[in-house]
C-alpha cells in the first residue's frame, strides 16, 4: 500500500474511533481499544468502504482483525 | 414452590463432577474444571470474609469478561452476600451514583481504578476448604442497576428464589443439560450474559467465554474446537455476525442444539434466516427485562407463522394486558404488558420506584404496550415509558439529555428512539441552540465522548428551533419522532 492510501486509511480509523491518527498502527486490532468492539468494527468497515469506494464481501471480512488486514484487503481492491 | 438454590446446585455439580470442564476462555484456551471452580469460590470466600464482608452485605464488582468475575460472583452467593455486578465500561459518574444507591461495604474493580475500589488480585487464590452455604431463598442475591425513566439508576433487587426460578424457567424452555457446551460472546454485566453463566453452571454444562462477535474467524474456530452445542447472543450480535460471516453459521447446523437470542427488536426476516440456516437447531428469542428475566419465548421454527410477535409466556411466567387503571384486558385489546410469576423480581431497591411498579395481584408493569392474541402470542406495539432499547441496553432519554444540555451552545435537548437496522433502536437527539449560539452537531457528539457509554451516544443530532410541548409543558416525543 502506498503512503497516501496508508495515511488515508489510518485517518479513517482515527476518525471512526475518535483517536489521534498518530496512535494508529498496522498491528492495531479488534478489542485493542474500547471503541473497537463489535459495533465499532462494523462502523469501521462501513467507513473504509465509503472512503475508498469499495465493497468488501463476506469471505474477505471473515478474516479481518487488524488495521494491517484492512491494508492487505485494500491492496487487492485498489 | 421451593427450588434448589442456584449456588447450591453449582456446588453440588462441583462435588459430583470435579473433573468436568466448567469454563473455557477461548482467547487462550484456559479451562477451569468444576473441582477447581469450587476451590476458587472457597478462596474468594475466605478473602471476602477477611475483608469483613458478611451475609447480607452488598459488594459492587465489575463484571469483566473473564473467569475472575465469575469466581467472585459465586463466592458472594455462597456467603449470602449481595452481588452488584457492574459494566466494566461504565463512567466514573455513573459508578458514583450507583455506589450511593447501592450502599456497598466493598467495591471490587479488576484494576482498582474506580474511587474507593479494591483490585481483584487478593481474592483469587484458590483454597481447598469445605464450607456451608449461608444463603437462603429469601435472601437478596443480586442488585442489577438499570436506567430509570427519571434518569436516576434503579436497583433491581433479585432474591435467591427469583434467580432459582429464572434458571429453571430458562433451562426448561431451552432444554439444555450437562452435556452441553455453550459459547457466550456477550458481556457478563448484562442480565442476559449473567443468566447464561447461571444456566450453564446450574445444569453442570461447560461455558465458553468468547470476547464479542467481531472476530468471526476466531468465533467459528471456537465453535469447532470446543464442540460447541449452544450459542447465546443478542439480536444485534447475530446481525453483525451475519454481516461478517454470511451463511457460515449453517456449517454448524448438525452440531448446534440451540441458539438463544436476547430481548431486543429484530426483524422477522432475520429470525427466519437464522432458523433456515440451522434447521435442526432450537433457534429462539426471549422477551424480558432485568426485572423479569425471560417473560416470553419465541421458537423461530415452532412459531414460524408468528415471527412478528415476541412469543408466548415462558414456562414459569404469566402475561396479561392491563388498562391504565389496572383492569385486565381481553385478547386482542391493546394495553400495558404485565407479567407475574416466580421469575418476577420482588421490587426495586428504592421505594420511590416501587409505587407504580406493580398492579394488584402481583402483576409487574413492564412499561411496554402490546396485545395478546387468542393463542397467547404477545405482540409489542409501543412503549409507555420513554426508554430507548439499544441492542437490549435500556437508555433513559433523560440521561442523554442532561449531558447534551451541559454542552456549550445547547439550550434544550430531547431524545427519542429511532429505528436502527442493526441495533433495533438507536438514540436520536434534538437540540435547541442557546441564545445567539450555533452549536455544531459533530462537536456536540465529540463533547459527549467519555460522558456517555457508546450505546447511549446519539446516532444523529438534529438542530431545531423549539421542542414541541403539550400545554402543561411536557415534551411531545411522538411529534419529534415524526421529524426524524
Amino acid at each position: 500500500m502506498d503512503d497516501a492510501n496508508k495515511e488515508k486509511l489510518f485517518g479513517v480509523v482515527a476518525a471512526t474511533f475518535e483517536i489521534d491518527p498518530a496512535t494508529v498502527s498496522a498491528d492495531m486490532a479488534v478489542g485493542s481499544i474500547p471503541q473497537w468492539d463489535s459495533l465499532g468494527h462494523l462502523g469501521l468497515i462501513s467507513a473504509i468502504e465509503e472512503a475508498f469506494e469499495v465493497s468488501f464481501d463476506v469471505d474477505e471480512l471473515f478474516e479481518v482483525e487488524t488495521v494491517g488486514d484492512f491494508m492487505e484487503l485494500l491492496d487487492k481492491e485498489l | 414452590m421451593p427450588r434448589e438454590l442456584f449456588i447450591a446446585k453449582v456446588l453440588k455439580n462441583c462435588a459430583n463432577k470435579p473433573d468436568k470442564t466448567a469454563l473455557i476462555r477461548s482467547d487462550d484456551g484456559l479451562t477451569v474444571s468444576y473441582g477447581e471452580l469450587k476451590n476458587y469460590i472457597s478462596g474468594a470466600r475466605e478473602a471476602l470474609i477477611k475483608a469483613n464482608v458478611r451475609k447480607g452485605d452488598r459488594v459492587m464488582l465489575n463484571a469483566a469478561h473473564d473467569f475472575n468475575f465469575i469466581f467472585l460472583y459465586l463466592a458472594l452467593h455462597s456467603m449470602g452476600a449481595v452481588a452488584v455486578p457492574l459494566d466494566p465500561g461504565m463512567t466514573r459518574e455513573r459508578y458514583l451514583t450507583v455506589k450511593e444507591s447501592a450502599g456497598p461495604v466493598l467495591c471490587l474493580w479488576s484494576d482498582a481504578s474506580m474511587p474507593d475500589s479494591v483490585g481483584y488480585d487478593a481474592f483469587l487464590n484458590p483454597a481447598d476448604e469445605d464450607f456451608e452455604i449461608a444463603a437462603t431463598e429469601d435472601d437478596l442475591a443480586d442488585i442489577m442497576f438499570t436506567s430509570g425513566t427519571t434518569g436516576k439508576p434503579k436497583g433491581v433487587a433479585l432474591k435467591q428464589a427469583t434467580i432459582a426460578a429464572a434458571v429453571n424457567n430458562i433451562n426448561m424452555f431451552i432444554g439444555n443439560g450437562e452435556d452441553d457446551i455453550e459459547l457466550c460472546p456477550m458481556p457478563l454485566s448484562h442480565s442476559f450474559g449473567l443468566a447464561r453463566i447461571r444456566c450453564n453452571l446450574y445444569a453442570g454444562a461447560t461455558l465458553v467465554l468468547e470476547n464479542g462477535v467481531s472476530r468471526p474467524k476466531h468465533l467459528f474456530q471456537s465453535l469447532d474446537a470446543y464442540n460447541v452445542t449452544g450459542l447465546s447472543m443478542v439480536g444485534a450480535a447475530w446481525t453483525i455476525l451475519s454481516r461478517l460471516s454470511g451463511d457460515k453459521l449453517g456449517n454448524f447446523a448438525n452440531r448446534l442444539k440451540y441458539v438463544e437470542l436476547g430481548s431486543a427488536p429484530l426483524p422477522p426476516e432475520s429470525k427466519a434466516r437464522l432458523a433456515s440456516l440451522l434447521p435442526n437447531t432450537k433457534t429462539c428469542m426471549h422477551y424480558g427485562l432485568t426485572e423479569a428475566s425471560r417473560a416470553a419465548f419465541l421458537d423461530f421454527r415452532a412459531d414460524s407463522e408468528r415471527l412478528e410477535s415476541v412469543g408466548r409466556a415462558s414456562p414459569l411466567c404469566e402475561i396479561a394486558i392491563f388498562s391504565p387503571d389496572g383492569e385486565k384486558l381481553a385478547a386482542g385489546e391493546e394495553g400495558e404488558v404485565c407479567v407475574r410469576g416466580d421469575i418476577v423480581f420482588p421490587g426495586y431497591l428504592e421505594d420511590e420506584h416501587n409505587r407504580e411498579a406493580f398492579f394488584p395481584g402481583g402483576y409487574m408493569r413492564t412499561g411496554d404496550l402490546g396485545l395478546l392474541d387468542e393463542n397467547g402470542y404477545l405482540r409489542l406495539t409501543g412503549r409507555i415509558k420513554e426508554m430507548i432499547n439499544v441492542a437490549g441496553e435500556k437508555v433513559s432519554p433523560y440521561d442523554v439529555e442532561r449531558e447534551l444540555e451541559a454542552c456549550p451552545g445547547v439550550g434544550e435537548a430531547a431524545c427519542v428512539a429511532m429505528p436502527d437496522p442493526l441495533l433495533g433502536e438507536a438514540v436520536a437527539a434534538f437540540i435547541v441552540p442557546a441564545e445567539d449560539a450555533s452549536p455544531d452537531p459533530s462537536a456536540i457528539l465529540s463533547a459527549l465522548k467519555n460522558r456517555l457509554q457508546t450505546y447511549q451516544t446519539p446516532k444523529i443530532v438534529k438542530i431545531i428551533e423549539r421542542l414541541p410541548r403539550t400545554v402543561s409543558g411536557k415534551i411531545q416525543r411522538a411529534a419529534l419522532k415524526e421529524r426524524l
